[in-house]
């Protein structure tokens, strides 16, 4: 019956079947699957607080705080057009790179030589996303990176609190249970910290107030198989610390 | 996480020949078979980490790989698109054995996916009645029962298994 089997198949022809290239694919959509639903998520919660904030809030109050600029080598994140978007991507992956190694001189990027970052336009205004898969002291895992639009004033645990749906409306599923704390970088810029969620990849968010009404997310998730995150969330905060001083 | 990586990677190069073979016999279509494997290879990656703890990696990347070619069945572009990729059949000649295979293919062919699959999880791959019953999630009697015809359809094809 073997025999039978083996003339049907024949020779196999050559396989182009590359395992090594669909694992490194898979791990780069699903990251960039993670990554746009947080970003819609992030932006249809920041869009209830701030059309709840401006029907509570008397005019003139003030803007929440931003934080402030550092350091002379900074630069603005522009999405005025497609092209200053283009350019402003690249000035964070730069700036993002050179956080990592600040903060955390053992970390290195697999592949290198650091991560790539790209216009986020089916948001208005545009916003900016990127991962990488990073590998420090023989742990790996992915960093993605999001700096959007945040008109919610100021960014804490309060300003995140899940929007209720409409009256007569009930969710279709339960809200996926996740842990928010109001934290700080080393130097004080206000952050906050999220873990939890679903799926068996340990991780956890983090978002820091950027100028310009917007905000970046770092997500630290640790390998596929559940191990820790590749940073931890001193490492991340100090990350974000290093990145933020570089914007104004 | 480097070393998980490269003991999957040996894990599926070792089994990558055993796996287009056998995907090859259920959809005839070497293409498709190597569709299947890619995305029976990402599949088993996603697990690998409780998958390789368990002790059952072979058992279980059979029963992706024949549950992506059921899932690829039952695509609906499939009934709109069918496409026969084996040639049109030489003449048949009993002495010559190299042909044989042509009852089998058609064999094959006239079967359903999933009684494709038995056959081929059965008497190519070397799975058990229960192994087989396991991957493609239907009660051992029925593996048997599909088995038998299909052996039996053989016989009425004069090839001898």
């Amino acid at each position: 019956m073997h025999q039978l089997f083996d003339d049907l198949i024949g020779t196999p022809p050559e396989t182009a079947i590359d395992t090594r290239a669909l694992v490194r694919r898979d791990r780069r959509v699903r990251a960039t699957r993670r990554a746009a639903l947080t970003l819609t998520a992030v932006a249809a919660a920041g869009i209830a607080v701030a059309v709840f904030t401006s029907a509570t809030t008397p005019a003139g109050a003030p803007p929440g705080a931003v934080a402030s600029p550092t350091r002379d080598d900074r630069f603005e994140l522009r999405a005025a057009t497609r092209a200053e978007a283009e350019v402003s991507a690249g000035q964070l992956a730069a700036a993002l790179d050179d956080a990592v190694r600040a903060a955390v001189p053992a970390a290195t990027w697999d592949p290198g030589p650091g991560i790539r970052i790209t216009v986020i336009d089916y948001v208005s205004p545009p916003g900016w996303h990127g991962s990488g898969t990073l590998r420090v002291a023989g742990t790996t895992g992915a960093l993605t990176v999001m700096a959007h639009t945040w008109t919610a004033p100021g960014l804490s645990c309060a300003t995140l609190s899940t929007p209720q749906p409409p009256k007569g409306r009930e969710p279709t599923k339960p809200a996926t249970p996740r842990q928010c704390a109001d934290v700080q970088t080393p130097s004080g810029v206000p952050a906050v910290l999220l873990t939890g969620g679903p799926g068996p990849t340990q991780g956890f968010e983090l978002r820091v107030a950027l100028p310009a009404d917007r905000v970046m997310t770092l997500i630290v998730t640790g390998p596929d198989d559940g191990g820790p995150p590749v940073l931890t969330t001193a490492q991340a905060l100090l990350v974000a610390e290093h990145a933020v001083g570089r914007i104004r | 996480m480097a070393e998980l990586d490269d003991e999957f990677h040996a894990f599926v190069a070792g089994r990558l020949d055993r796996w287009r073979r056998g995907a090859y016999l259920m959809c005839g279509d070497w293409h498709l078979a190597d569709d299947l494997v890619s995305e029976a290879v990402i599949r088993l990656h996603r697990h690998w980490g409780k998958v390789r703890l368990a002790g059952n990696a072979d058992a279980y990347a059979q029963k992706v790989l024949a549950r992506c070619w059921l899932n690829e069945r039952r695509r609906g572009w499939r009934r709109r698109e069918r496409v026969d990729a084996d040639p049109p059949s030489p003449e048949y000649r009993m002495e010559d054995r190299i042909v044989d295979r042509l009852p089998l293919a058609d064999l094959l062919r006239s079967l359903g996916p999933r009684q494709r699959a038995v056959l081929i999880l059965r008497f190519y791959l070397d799975h058990s009645v229960e192994e087989t019953a396991d991957i493609l999630g239907v009660a051992p009697g029925t593996v048997k029962s599909q088995a038998a015809r299909a052996l039996e359809q053989l016989r009425a094809a004069r090839v001898t298994p």
